[in-house]
């Protein structure tokens, strides 16, 4: 519609809705290609700084303290005696939970046709691809003798035995790598047209980087109906293994007959948990493109956030249900050690990380994001990802380190503390993620740009009585 | 169409750039009716326009079919894994079943899905024939920037009056293009 047609009085009204809507707010194509070109190649002196010191830190802080461990053995390790667990598992399921991010914001809602989801879809993508990268490390550090790892490979022994797949590790195995290939896989389907467009666009290296990666992609009719099914079956197909890798996660510690563990609600519990940190990480990582790309903050607004912030506290409640359900049914059975694991957790040594994981989790998301104001500043969404976050690793620490501190005898308790080894391959990790971002975003274009310009021929404003209101047509 | 042509009636390829969807399918809807069947035109468009906003023939794809092959052959390779390989070397465990049910559902899940996505992800390639193995394709980098391109294959002696037809309807450019429609 055109503000030209339209009577004086609703010009200003006009005029905001587009300042408000990305999908109201069309550019030209050509433009849109350049903004995000100028981005990816933006590659400055700061840039170089913080991949540099993020590139150092995964190298010392990763790969050297686990080359250290696997030297040294896992008595290096805080693991002792009857926690077996510590924080290479707790890592390993934060991560898990941040990779859920990408299949929720893209896949949910891409079959919802939520619109709001078109410049972030991809963004979201690579937190899930690089979640699990992070994630996948951890079986293979918490082996200890990392070089055996090939033995969980579906294949025989020279004696013809193979793996036990009655086994939730091997459960671990295939649910972990078939999310994996699928999300990656997820991630390169949409992005082959947008790297068709940059090799359109660029010069040298990158012009046959993207000769490469994008096969040949024309954009005739053959090419967009295949695709576009394949994007449609596998954005129905990755949610359901988005819900049974979470799901197999929380069985490895469900399936096994240990008091605080042994729960028939594990699943879904941790499902929630799982997206409930990626919902909030997807906020933190769009404040930060935001901030440190050029030409972000005409894809990226404040209605994003606003729209992320709306699905945080839902989530924020359906875990608070799930959580409450597993605490009062625990209680309530008065098993003499489960009360000993629920005093420890809300009384005893492990209570500071209990607290922390409620303030952090219910408190401050349902103080927060009620108000639409502060659900529409980007600082503030990016300050709740890492609250949340917070929160969402110490609820991993509380159910892995706390419920294997008690057990029914008491000559079995002990108490765990993380070692310096342990804690810096956790922190190594986050640099690798960090690295890895850093890296892709100036490698791969971070906004499906033919998804926005879809979004821009579906929308349009409409004249309704004395006002006027937002059309979309089903394009897709 | 063009079979027994030869000089003047042989055919030749040509693209019409259009910024906007109408006078694109306006341009479809002339070259139709300047004889030119379907399958001697092609569409390339930096977005997805489904067939019957352009007014193009509808065909379903084929990537479904992939999925459910690739489906059935990963819900085999399970059932080979999971009750198939403790056969091989029976390792009986305080009395549970060798072969239980419940836990297979897991593996059988997870490697039924994989299959699929294996499957759906290639056939997008198989079908698109991507990436080109031999041969130039036609192709015109306007494309990437939103441009709407019509390649058209028409006799040499027809060239002028289709170009001239195509002119009326908003065409940005009208050139030559070269490579095959594949």
């Amino acid at each position: 519609m055109h503000a030209t047609n339209l009577p004086a009085e609703l010009h200003e009204r006009v005029e905001e809705l587009r300042k408000e809507h990305l999908l109201l707010d069309p550019r030209p194509r050509e433009e849109m290609n350049r903004m995000v070109l100028e981005a990816m190649e933006d590659v400055n002196r700061e840039y170089f700084i913080v991949m540099a010191l993020l590139g150092l830190v995964t190298l010392v802080a990763l790969f050297g303290a686990w080359g250290y461990a696997m030297y040294k053995g896992l008595g290096v390790a805080g693991i002792r005696r009857p926690i077996y667990w510590g924080l290479f598992i707790v890592s390993f399921v934060f991560w898990i939970g941040i990779s859920h991010a990408g299949t929720f914001v893209s896949a949910i809602l891409r079959v919802f046709k939520a619109e709001f989801r078109r410049p972030f879809t991809r963004a979201a993508e690579l937190m899930t691809t690089f979640g699990l990268a992070g994630a996948g490390l951890f079986p293979l550090i918490h082996l200890g003798r990392t070089w055996r790892f090939y033995w969980m490979v579906p294949y025989p022994n020279q004696r013809w035995l193979w793996p036990n797949f009655h086994s939730p590790l091997v459960w671990d195995f295939l649910a972990i790598n078939t999310y994996l290939l699928g999300s990656t896989m997820y991630l390169f389907l949409p992005l082959i047209p947008d790297l068709a467009m940059a090799r359109d666009k660029s010069t040298g290296w990158r012009k046959i980087l993207y000769t490469i990666l994008s096969l040949g992609w024309r954009g005739t009719e053959e090419e967009w109906r295949h695709l576009q099914k394949a994007i449609q079956i596998f954005a129905w197909a990755i949610i359901p293994v988005m819900f049974s890798v979470h799901t197999i996660v929380s069985w490895d510690f469900a399936v096994a007959m240990k008091l605080g563990w042994h729960s028939t609600i594990f699943g879904p519990y941790f499902v929630i948990g799982a997206l409930l940190s990626g919902i909030s990480a997807v906020g933190f990582i769009l404040y930060m493109i935001r901030v440190s790309m050029k030409n972000m903050r005409y894809f990226i607004r404040p209605e994003h956030f606003d729209a992320l912030g709306k699905l945080l506290l839902i989530i924020s409640m359906g875990w608070t249900y799930f959580f409450f359900n597993e605490f009062i049914l625990e209680w309530y059975g008065g098993e003499h050690t489960v009360k000993e694991i629920l005093r420890l957790y809300t009384q005893g040594a492990v209570a500071p990380v209990w607290w922390t994981m409620v303030i952090c989790n219910i408190v401050v998301p349902w103080a927060v994001l009620w108000n639409k104001n502060w659900r529409r500043k980007p600082w503030v969404m990016a300050l709740m990802g890492v609250i949340v976050n917070i929160g969402m690793f110490a609820e991993r620490y509380v159910i892995v380190t706390g419920a294997l501190s008690r057990n029914r005898i008491p000559f079995d308790w002990g108490w765990y503390e993380p070692s310096l080894v342990e804690i810096s391959i956790a922190v190594g990790t986050f640099a690798l993620f960090f690295f890895l971002y850093g890296l892709a975003s100036r490698l791969i274009p971070l906004i499906p740009v033919w998804e926005v310009e879809e979004g821009h021929h579906a929308h349009e404003l409409k004249r309704m009585g004395k006002g006027v209101v937002v059309s979309v047509a089903e394009l897709e | 169409m063009y079979g027994g042509y030869q000089g003047r009636y042989e055919p030749k390829t040509f693209v019409a750039l259009y910024d906007d969807l109408d006078p694109a399918t306006q341009a479809l809807d002339v070259l139709r009716e300047m004889g030119i069947e379907d399958r001697f035109i092609q569409v390339q468009s930096g977005v997805p326009w489904r067939p019957d906003l352009l007014g193009r023939p509808a065909r379903p794809s084929a990537v479904p079919k992939y999925a459910l092959t690739g489906a059935f052959l990963g819900f085999l390779a399970a059932i080979a894994l999971y009750y198939g390989t403790p056969l091989l070397y029976p390792l009986r465990v305080g009395g549970q079943p060798l072969l239980s049910v419940p836990p297979g559902f897991i593996v059988i899940f997870e490697l039924t899905m994989l299959g699929m996505l294996i499957a759906s992800f290639l056939g997008v390639f198989f079908e698109s024939l991507l990436p080109p193995v031999v041969g130039k394709r036609v192709y015109h980098p306007e494309v990437s920037d939103g441009a709407i391109a019509i390649f058209f294959q028409v006799p040499g002696h027809l060239a002028e009056r289709v170009k001239q037809a195509l002119s009326q309807t908003g065409a940005i450019e009208i050139e030559p293009a070269e490579g095959t429609f594949l």
